[in-house]
């Protein structure tokens, strides 16, 4: 939807003023409702699904191989596919390396070792189906999916189950191939809940004025001055912090102070995000996976 | 695997099916009710599948440009998603792969015989098939999943056209078959309109003798008027929920 | 720009009433195929010409020592190219034109050729292995379609079963790692290793009634007619295309959508098409046999251009 110069004007003053007032009422550190599922496709080692209510999803799948190797960062491979966009568009391409790099920087590269030749390989494959008319048609862009896109891998990654290692970890004189269970039942969880680690969370926080708000709406877009990406993972903000162009007619430069306003907004949220997709986490999926 | 254990002189098969019995067979309908006009979701075992209809509308987000609207009927485009996570082992796809786009030539062709055609002339009909999971009966799949979506988009048909897959071992045939039974046997997957004996659509891609062939399509009918009841009994629930709900 | 085949109602009604009535417009009968003219080239091996009517192909097979795939390295390699020009009629369009997009047709023919021939084993891929992982012989058929008057796909299949019969590959040895090729004249070439001869047959449907009646309906009188020509093809409602070898082997069968027929219908087709085959194959055997039997008696063969130049 195309809007007026008098409406834009209307939504900046009220974004900008001091209380954040947002056309659909939400406060400037709340999301719009999001819907989530795990573990449902039977051939992957992890999966989600994660939409919003004008129907844009989200489905995640994590597979594992067991690769020989010496260099960690190839470990973590991801690829973006959007519905209707040729699979190596400049917004598929910058998506994938995006959500790759803040993955390989925020890893714990010990939980994917098997043994001391032996680590996991992880694919992360991410599909965005049915993306809303109004963003191919208009002068938004994709990027402001990166939150969702991050949170439907933070669910695959976490409900990542891998077969029970038999063999031995310590392959130090010995050159044998990693054996593992053949009972499913046995598998353990890729991120043990021992384990401190979380993978990384991406959001994506609007900056209009002196002013930030997370998970901007299409209409709140074309009023932004700007946006930026900013990781988040286990109560500290982590790389990528970026600028990204939510629509085509933002990019206003912005001060140190609103930067700062956005880091604390990611800080604040970040905790009950991250406890709210671990409770979609610990509900069950029945047997057959029905979640449609 | 070798191919004796595909099925074991005591007449099961690698998942325990007797030769003549379908997988669990689940299916939804209405599954993305902000994403698209009709939507469905298809399980056949561990193969699943959904299906988004857009449509009918004026213009085609997919339409190839140049594409020209028809006087008779309705353009219908197909588009298959089918990522790499889908197959047991990763495999990345490309967007022309070749059996992917006869496929969607294939359900084309098919559904402009069941769709009403004079209902819907100068529009276009988008349809999206997502593989989330491939365990055997490709085709068979996607047809049923279609079936569903344009119903519930609320696109006139004439019938179901509901579609199952077969396959050869030695003298028996195997009903709905899944990946392990499709990499070493023989299979023809057929599509039948409603209650009929009449073949929509038959595909075979492997070696089946010729005397063979009839008692493969026979077996083949019989499954796919089960999942046309499966698919009708759907159908009818979520027409009753609908009812209550109004 | 391709042009679309237009075909006017007068034209249209009057093809389908004539089918009606069993009749064709050039006087066979609904299941009668059409003259099969096979040409091998008397000059050289693996060349061929193959008309059925007025639609014409041409087949080249040829041969060069390649490194197999990496999965397969105990296989040789077989391509078919069947690319469709505008040479044979202005409704297809050139790769380069239309920005290397191929037509619904053109997908559904290389798919069908592909799968008729090379997924049905008929060549003995193995045979074809020189030095496992290393060395193999990668045969190549390049089909040209050179005029259009209706089933290209059975044509192709014939042309390239034919061609690859006829093709000889030079005789070579194996030396350690060296691969030593014979010329022509020193040793005779050797013929490739052919399994099974599979050949389609396509059929169309038509549909006397309305569309109504061929779904519910019981009457099963929907036509059905073999090796259609153009017009008959742009008319038809629906097709299936099967390949069959002398084996009563059906490798491959496609009913795109289209007429819902009833199962019996098929099995008929199936039947007729069984029957078809063996005449097909004795055909192609004796003009390879007169070939081989020429080029073993080079006066006979003079002799014949001799005859040829009179008449």
């Amino acid at each position: 939807m195309v809007l007026s110069t008098a409406e834009k004007s209307y939504i900046y003053e009220s974004l900008s003023g001091e209380n954040t007032l947002r056309t659909d009422s939400r406060k400037y550190n709340e999301f719009r409702p999001l819907k989530a599922a795990c573990s449902f496709v039977p051939n992957c080692n992890g999966s989600s699904r994660v939409y919003t209510a004008d129907g844009i999803e989200c489905i995640t799948s994590v597979k594992a191989k067991v690769v020989k190797t010496k260099d960690l960062a190839n470990l973590i491979a991801v690829e973006v596919d959007i519905e209707g966009q040729r699979d190596n568009s400049a917004l598929c391409l910058d998506l994938s390396a995006l959500l790759q790099r803040s993955l390989v920087n925020n890893f714990d590269y010990e939980i994917l070792r098997l043994t001391d030749k032996y680590y996991f390989q992880i694919y992360v494959d991410v599909l965005i189906l049915s993306v809303p008319g109004d963003f191919k048609n208009s002068s938004y862009t994709l990027y402001s999916l990166l939150s969702l896109i991050s949170m439907g891998s933070y669910l695959a990654l976490k409900s990542c189950k891998l077969p029970l290692l038999t063999s031995t970890t310590n392959d130090r004189e010995i050159e044998e191939e990693p054996s593992f269970a053949d009972d499913w039942e046995l598998a353990t969880d890729l991120i043990p809940e021992s384990s401190e680690f979380q993978p990384v969370l991406v959001f994506v926080v609007g900056l209009v004025g002196s002013n930030v708000i997370i998970d901007p709406s299409l209409d709140e877009e074309q009023v932004l001055e700007n946006g930026v990406c900013i990781g988040y993972s286990q109560g500290n903000i982590v790389p990528p912090i970026q600028s990204v162009a939510l629509s085509t007619v933002d990019g206003k430069p912005f001060d140190r102070k609103t930067l700062a306003k956005a880091t604390g907004l990611v800080k604040e949220i970040g905790q009950p995000v991250t406890q709210a997709l671990d409770a979609i986490l610990s509900e069950e999926v029945d047997e057959y996976g029905s979640v449609f | 695997m070798s191919r004796l254990e595909l099925y074991s002189p005591e007449g099961l098969r690698v998942d325990g099916r007797r030769w003549n019995e379908l997988r669990r067979f689940e299916c939804r309908t209405n599954t993305h009710p902000h994403a698209a006009d009709g939507s469905a979701y298809v399980q056949q075992g561990n193969s699943k599948i959904l299906c988004l209809v857009k449509g009918p509308m004026e213009h085609g987000a997919n339409l190839a440009a140049g594409t020209k609207l028809d006087a008779n009927g309705p353009v219908l485009s197909i588009t298959i998603n089918y990522p790499p996570f889908a197959a047991n082992d990763r495999k990345k796809r490309q967007k022309n792969d070749r059996r992917l786009q006869e496929i969607s030539i294939i359900l084309k062709r098919c559904f402009m015989k069941t769709i009403v055609l004079k209902n819907y002339s100068r529009t276009v009909i988008d349809i999206s098939l997502t593989v989330l999971a491939m365990d055997g009966g490709l085709l068979a799949c996607f047809c049923n999943a279609i079936t569903l979506a344009l119903i519930d988009a609320g696109i006139s048909l004439y019938d179901y056209v509901s579609a199952i897959s077969i396959g050869l071992f030695d003298q028996t045939p195997l009903l709905d078959m899944n990946t392990l039974e499709e990499s070493d046997l023989s299979f023809v997957t057929i599509g039948v309109v409603g209650d009929s004996d009449k073949l929509n659509l038959m595909l075979c891609e492997d070696k089946i003798p010729l005397d063979k062939l009839e008692r493969l399509i026979s077996l083949g009918i019989e499954g796919c008027h089960r999942v046309k009841q499966l698919m009708d009994h759907q159908m009818r629930v979520a027409g009753q929920e609908l009812q209550e709900r109004q | 720009m391709v042009r679309d085949y237009d075909i006017s109602n007068n034209e249209r009604q009057f093809v389908l009433q004539a089918l009606e009535q069993n009749v064709r417009l050039d006087g066979r009968k609904l299941l009668e195929m059409r003259d099969v003219d096979i040409f091998v080239s008397p000059d050289e091996y693996g060349y061929v010409e193959i008309s059925l009517g007025k639609t014409k192909v041409a087949c080249r097979v040829t041969a060069e020592i390649a490194k197999p795939y990496e999965d397969r390295p105990f296989d040789g390699i077989f391509q078919i190219s069947t690319e469709i020009s505008p040479i044979c009629s202005p409704f297809f369009e050139s790769g380069l034109t239309s920005g290397g997009k191929q037509s619904n047709d053109e997908v559904l023919i290389s798919r069908l050729i592909e799968k008729a021939v090379r997924r049905s084993g008929a060549l003995d891929l193995e045979s074809l292995c020189i030095i496992a992982g290393s060395k193999c012989w990668s045969i190549r058929a390049d089909l040209h379609f050179l005029n259009y008057d209706g089933n290209f796909i059975d044509i192709s299949s014939i042309a390239v079963m034919v061609a690859l019969l006829h093709f000889r590959k030079p005789d070579m040895e194996i030396d350690g790692n060296n691969v030593i090729l014979f010329d022509q004249d020193q040793r005779n070439p050797v013929p490739l290793s052919i399994l099974h001869i599979p050949l389609c047959f396509t059929f169309q449907f038509y549909n006397p009634n309305d569309d109504e009646e061929n779904i519910k309906g019981n009457l099963n009188n929907e036509l059905i007619l073999l090796d259609a020509s153009l017009i008959e093809e742009r008319l038809s409602l629906g097709s299936m295309t099967l390949t069959i070898n002398k084996n009563k082997e059906l490798c491959q069968l496609v009913k795109s959508g289209g007429l819902n027929i009833d199962a019996s219908l098929i099995m008929n087709c199936c039947q007729h098409a069984s029957n078809l085959v063996d005449d097909l194959t004795k055909k192609i055997n004796s003009v390879l046999k007169h070939d081989a039997h020429l080029r073993e008696n080079p006066l006979e063969k003079e002799l014949q251009v001799v005859n040829q130049r009179d008449t």
